[in-house]
């Protein structure tokens, strides 16, 4: 809401200045977004008249050579804007006068040069030049009664506060509203219009504006219409204009003007309808009818439905309730009598018709917060007044037309003391609320132990309960009396959340292990997903391998669809992702983009699973995607290689070592977007818990990721953290020495290395305490399908030291099982 | 004569002990000095053909020589170990010296990860809550319309719906607009006293810009029990702010209105670079707005099963996207998406 202060000064004294009166609005509550001072960068700048104009004699430029009056005198000026005629009256700004935006956006002077061999005593200036609004394709033409040689700032300049209103307080869309407000914080009486001052030339007749009927009485409490004979439209005066202007609203002609005007002024929007127009002489305010049509004033052609109320005469509609007129009975130049609407609509059906619609304005945005019937008489009246007075000639009016359909309750409402103070912790009594209530406009008795308040009609909307009144009585008080204190709540210590503790465990070990946590979005698209599929038209989702089981997101075997926007931002982004990895390896690309050096991120987010009549299953999620070197280039290390399969395998055996999750398998995976041969999959208890792998290298052309091979992962945290255990139990250290051995065997090359070290184990009985691979070698003088596999034993009894006898025992059993099951030749 | 004899063999070792001492000290190296070594005291040495002369003389006089062999020896013994210390030390002198580096040449490259400074500011601020008492919880981020706006007293076609636009799934279900409906799940399952903060991803359908996005981080913060106060949720998130942002920044609390609270407050903070004079940074208003919070609404305490007769409460929600472009001075909220490593390498 902005409220020029010259505006509002006509209801309340305003003797601080802009700044502070600002600061003390905000303390209340009336939030001032900002302070525009229209005037304060013009000087010299004058209202004159165009006289004369002709087009300038010699030049070849469109440009004009007016003679402007200046009340006292007369100037010569140039001008290129083609919007101006004679008799027209306009800003000028002398030479050496100021304006605060020139071509730059920088405050000019004003220099007398000549243009063309005339010299331009001044210039014609635009509303943006003048800092009104962004209007600058011609010169601000000033309504006729612009006083002539007048500073234009005493006629149009002032400050005004940029209000952000708050949607409980409909009455704060107002100046009289605003004024109330001021009016209570500086112990003042607001006011009002006078709308029964004398000398109005209105003329009642003695017969009815128009017959009204409500037919929906559940969304329209009240009608009133006035019929208004023997007007004409015209421009609107300047003072007018200029309010509407700086209250920012566009004059358009003075019938229109003025339902703005007084909108503004009491919040009450009001509509004119060309008289000429109604047909059948009554006014019906009903459901629009099925397949019902109606062009609005914008020029658009609304289809309508029965959830939108709209005002009709005896055949159509004529306008939509409390959002626009129609174009069927608009007013125009040649009108002379109208029909005025003040009315009060349902709120929440205004609402629900603009949504519809996609029709905000200024009168549906004010219905839609609920209005109090009251005003629509008084707004009826002051409309009534306003344009008798700007006329100047007598008016003939009709009875009104008052259909109260459903008079509002007077409310009144109690609020103990001891809500007052146990609320605020300020220690006010009820003599100080009484007053601070009184002065806001309430009707005010005390009892015992509490102040019964008797709300306004123009506080309806947001006073109900006491802790209402308490916020008003606090609110006058200041929040900054209110003492700042803390909670004395005697509570248990706060308990560990599992979930976010594991998480931060998770963290913390990949931050160490060079791994940078990345925050992408949770809305992307199906087909932003799929691009992590080897082929554009076939492959499984990538999210179909890590869908939960025990959640019952899905029937088996049915497929999963991404749960789905009705209005999402953009079709980019329509769904909520099930798969963490698309988006990161984006983050990838990105970085690639300008560095090469090492790409190490992880993020852990929920991924968003659909289930049948139920919120959606939200699983805790983590991604990793390691690209680029493996390492940073150093004079030490001069040309690491890349990131392998094996770092990222790493990384997860490190994570399971923090949770310490010591059942699980790796095994071959075929995640459709990994490399055939690098893809793996991480079970425990017989459920797939992650995928990881070598990203296809055609998958990671489509990312835009080229040069170095793309590691992933996707694992499922609330499995792995329900496996989580912070549980560890001492083993006493070894008393015995250990017997070290390696032994080194040839075996097929598609053998896998669990095998290897499981016959180990299994040959060596109890005494293999550990067995590591530490070498695997292929080629030359191998066979092309063999590979040497180098393994080191630590073999150890835990109540004696091995004799040389036992060692050699368990080392021929445990090579004589290598070559018995697995065909393993030895290497000596 | 045996006499001369003696002498003479005494003579001798003499000279060989002389003779043993100028070889120590002319040793440049520890292989020098082990060839002396041998040469004066090993078996095959002239000090051991001295020893062997003793035979020859008669048992009165065999005392006398060997004597003065042993102390040759010992003083040849010492000189060799103090002369072998001293040429080993300055070996090791020398190796070190070859073994000088460039302590200006950068250390090894240890792996590092960077925390997500959105993130470091959520975790700072549960720090600082779990410091003062709250428990955390969680809540879905999709929600039922019931939850995020029914019974936060915000009814279907309530103005206030205006103030966060919602991305809806169904007429029922959405994206939750904002954390507090975890405020109705939390008194849902607890009676009072209540102390918790519930973190998560909030989201709104607003056109992104340097400081909206669709999607942004909040922390719900309630407590409720039988006297609390404005006074109380001002001292809390003051003591919170000062914690996060240092002492001497001020703070603020003005009236404001959320259908969930009553009465209602926010929160602002000085702004850090014209202490509230009004500058480009704050858009002149000297102040920037921190949160949104209040005394928990009767409705929402009815809505979630307490009787606002017996208990009063205050509930907030603290933007930590806000919080953390305050803190370090980020102009563009956006770079919170980008996961731009020369962004994130800032903030560790």
């Amino acid at each position: 809401m902005r409220v020029p202060l010259q505006w509002l000064a006509d209801y309340v004294d305003l003797d601080l200045p802009t700044h502070d009166l600002a600061t003390r609005m905000t303390m209340l509550g009336l939030k001032v977004e900002s302070i525009e001072r229209i005037g304060a960068g013009w000087h010299d700048v004058i209202i004159g008249q165009v006289t004369e104009l002709e087009p300038h004699p010699t030049s070849n430029k469109p440009l004009n050579v007016a003679t402007v009056d200046l009340g006292n005198r007369t100037i010569t000026v140039v001008t290129g804007a083609q919007n101006v005629q004679q008799g027209d009256r306009v800003p000028v700004v002398l030479v050496g006068g100021l304006l605060p935006h020139g071509p730059d956006g920088e405050p000019m002077t004003i220099a007398a040069k000549p243009m063309a061999g005339i010299t331009s005593e001044g210039m014609l200036a635009s509303a943006r030049e003048l800092g009104l609004s962004d209007e600058h394709s011609g010169i601000h033409v000033l309504p006729p009664d612009a006083p002539l040689g007048e500073g234009l700032g005493r006629v149009m300049g002032g400050d005004v506060l940029d209000i952000e209103t708050n949607p409980n307080r409909p009455d704060t869309l107002s100046m009289i509203g605003i004024a109330r407000e001021v009016a209570a914080m500086t112990q003042q009486q607001v006011r009002l219009p006078d709308l029964d001052a004398p000398g109005n030339d209105i003329e009642w007749m003695d017969e009815d504006s128009i017959e009204v009927r409500v037919e929906a009485p559940d969304l329209c409490s009240r009608y009133t219409a006035l019929r208004i004979e023997g007007i004409e439209d015209r421009e609107s005066p300047v003072w007018l204009a200029s309010r509407l202007e700086a209250a920012g609203m566009r004059p358009i002609s003075l019938l229109v003007d003025i339902t703005n005007y007084v909108m503004l002024e009491y919040g009450q929007p009001m509509h004119a309808f060309d008289a000429r127009a109604l047909e059948g002489g009554s006014i019906v305010v009903r459901r629009a009818r099925a397949g019902e049509v109606m062009r609005t004033l914008d020029g658009v052609e609304r289809a309508l439905s029965s959830d939108n109320l709209v005002i009709a005469d005896d055949r159509r509609a004529v306008g939509i309730a409390g959002v626009m007129g129609g174009e069927n009975s608009e007013i125009g130049p040649d009108t002379t009598t109208i029909v005025l609407e003040s009315a009060t609509f349902d709120g929440a059906s205004v609402r629900r018709t603009a949504q519809a619609l996609s029709l905000r304005t200024e009168a549906s945005s004010r219905f839609e917060k609920g209005l109090p019937p009251e005003q629509a008489v008084h707004a009826a009246r002051r409309y009534l007044q306003l344009l008798a007075r700007v006329l100047g000639r007598t008016v003939r009016v009709a009875r009104m037309a008052d259909a109260f359909v459903a008079e509002p309750d007077e409310r009144s409402v109690r609020m103990p003391v001891r809500d007052l103070q146990r609320l605020s912790g300020l220690p006010l009594d009820r003599e100080y609320a009484a007053d601070a209530l009184s002065s806001l406009g309430f009707g005010v008795e005390i009892d015992d132990a509490a102040v019964i308040a008797h709300v306004p009609y123009w506080r309806r909307a947001d006073i109900f309960l006491s802790a209402d009144l308490v916020e008003e009585v606090v609110r006058m008080a200041g929040y900054d009396t209110v003492p700042t204190t803390l909670p004395r709540t005697a509570l248990a210590p706060p308990a560990p959340v599992p979930s976010l503790y594991w998480s931060g465990v998770v963290r913390e070990r990949l931050l160490a292990n060079g791994v940078s946590e990345a925050v992408t979005g949770t809305l992307t698209s199906e087909e932003g997903m799929l691009r992590a599929r080897l082929d554009k038209n076939g492959g499984e989702p990538p999210w179909d391998d890590l869908v939960p089981h025990a959640a019952g997101v899905r029937a088996r075997d049915a497929r999963v669809e991404p749960i789905r926007l009705l209005n999402p931002p953009t079709q980019e982004r329509d769904v909520l992702r099930l798969t963490l990895v698309p988006q990161l390896l984006d983050v990838v690309a990105r970085n690639l983009k300008h560095t090469e050096e090492r790409l190490a991120f992880f993020e852990i987010a929920h991924t968003y699973f659909p289930r049948p009549d139920d919120l959606p299953y939200e699983r805790r999620t983590l991604a990793l995607a390691l690209s680029g070197r493996r390492s940073p280039r150093t004079w030490l290390e001069p040309d690491p290689g890349p990131y392998t399969f094996y770092d990222v395998k790493g990384l997860i055996e490190t994570l399971l070592v923090s949770l310490h999750i010591t059942e699980y398998r790796v095994e071959p995976g075929r995640w459709t977007y990994l490399h055939p041969g690098r893809s793996a999959v991480l079970r425990i208890d017989g459920q797939d818990v992650g995928v990881f792998g070598e990203v296809h290298p055609r998958v990671a052309t489509t990312f835009d990721i080229d040069g170095f091979p793309v590691q992933v992962a996707e694992l499922d945290l609330d499995s792995l953290f329900a496996a989580a255990s912070d549980h560890r139990t001492f083993s006493p250290l070894p008393r015995y020495p250990a017997a070290n051995r390696d032994v080194a065997v040839v075996v097929n090359r598609d053998l896998a290395a669990d095998a290897i070290l499981a016959t180990v184990k299994n040959a060596g009985d109890a005494l293999v305490e550990s067995a590591t691979i530490f070498d695997v070698y292929t080629g030359h003088p191998l066979p092309e399908d063999k590979k040497s596999v180098a393994i080191e034993m630590h073999l150890r009894a835990a109540d004696a030291t091995l004799t040389q006898d036992e060692i050699a025992g368990a080392m021929e059993r445990i090579t004589d099982a290598l070559t018995r099951d697995l065909g393993a030749a030895l290497r000596e | 004569m045996i006499e001369d004899r003696v002498d003479d063999a005494l003579r001798r070792v003499d000279h060989i002990r002389k003779q043993a001492l100028e070889a120590i000290d002319a040793a440049e190296d520890t292989r020098a000095l082990e060839a002396v070594r041998v040469h004066y005291t090993g078996k095959k040495s002239e000090l051991s053909k001295v020893m062997a002369l003793m035979g020859t003389l008669p048992p009165e006089a065999r005392p006398t020589l060997g004597n003065a062999v042993n102390a040759a020896k010992g003083q040849v013994e010492q000189s060799l170990q103090h002369r072998s210390e001293t040429l080993h030390a300055q070996e090791l002198e020398r190796r070190l010296e070859g073994e000088r580096l460039d302590v200006t040449l950068p250390g090894t490259v240890l792996p590092h990860g960077f925390e997500h400074p959105l993130l470091k500011s959520v975790r700072q601020i549960l720090g600082i809550f779990g410091q003062m008492g709250y428990d955390v919880r969680e809540g879905p981020e999709v929600e039922w319309d019931r939850y995020n706006f029914e019974l936060l007293n915000i009814p279907k076609d309530h103005p206030a719906r205006d103030m966060q636009d919602t991305f809806y799934i169904t007429r029922d279900m959405l994206l939750r607009t904002q954390t507090s409906p975890a405020q109705i799940r939390v008194m849902h399952s607890q009676s009072p006293p209540v102390r918790v903060v519930v973190p998560g991803f909030v989201y709104r359908n607003e056109a992104e810009d340097a400081s909206h996005g669709d999607q942004f981080y909040q922390i719900e913060g309630l407590c409720v029990d039988t006297e609390i106060s404005l006074a109380d949720l001002k001292g809390t998130l003051t003591e919170v702010a000062h914690r996060f942002f240092g002492r001497d920044r001020r703070i603020r609390f003005r009236p404001s209105y959320f259908p969930f609270t009553e009465p209602s407050a926010e929160m602002d903070i000085e702004c850090v670079v014209c202490k509230g004079a009004g500058c480009r940074s704050c858009g002149q208003e000297g102040w920037l707005e921190l949160g949104g919070s209040g005394m928990v609404h009767p409705h929402v305490l009815e809505a979630g099963g307490y009787d606002p007769e017996q208990v009063s409460g205050f509930a907030f929600g603290i933007g930590p996207d806000r919080y953390t472009m305050m803190k370090y001075g980020i102009t563009d909220l956006r770079l919170f998406r980008d996961d731009d490593l020369r962004f994130l390498r800032q903030f560790n």
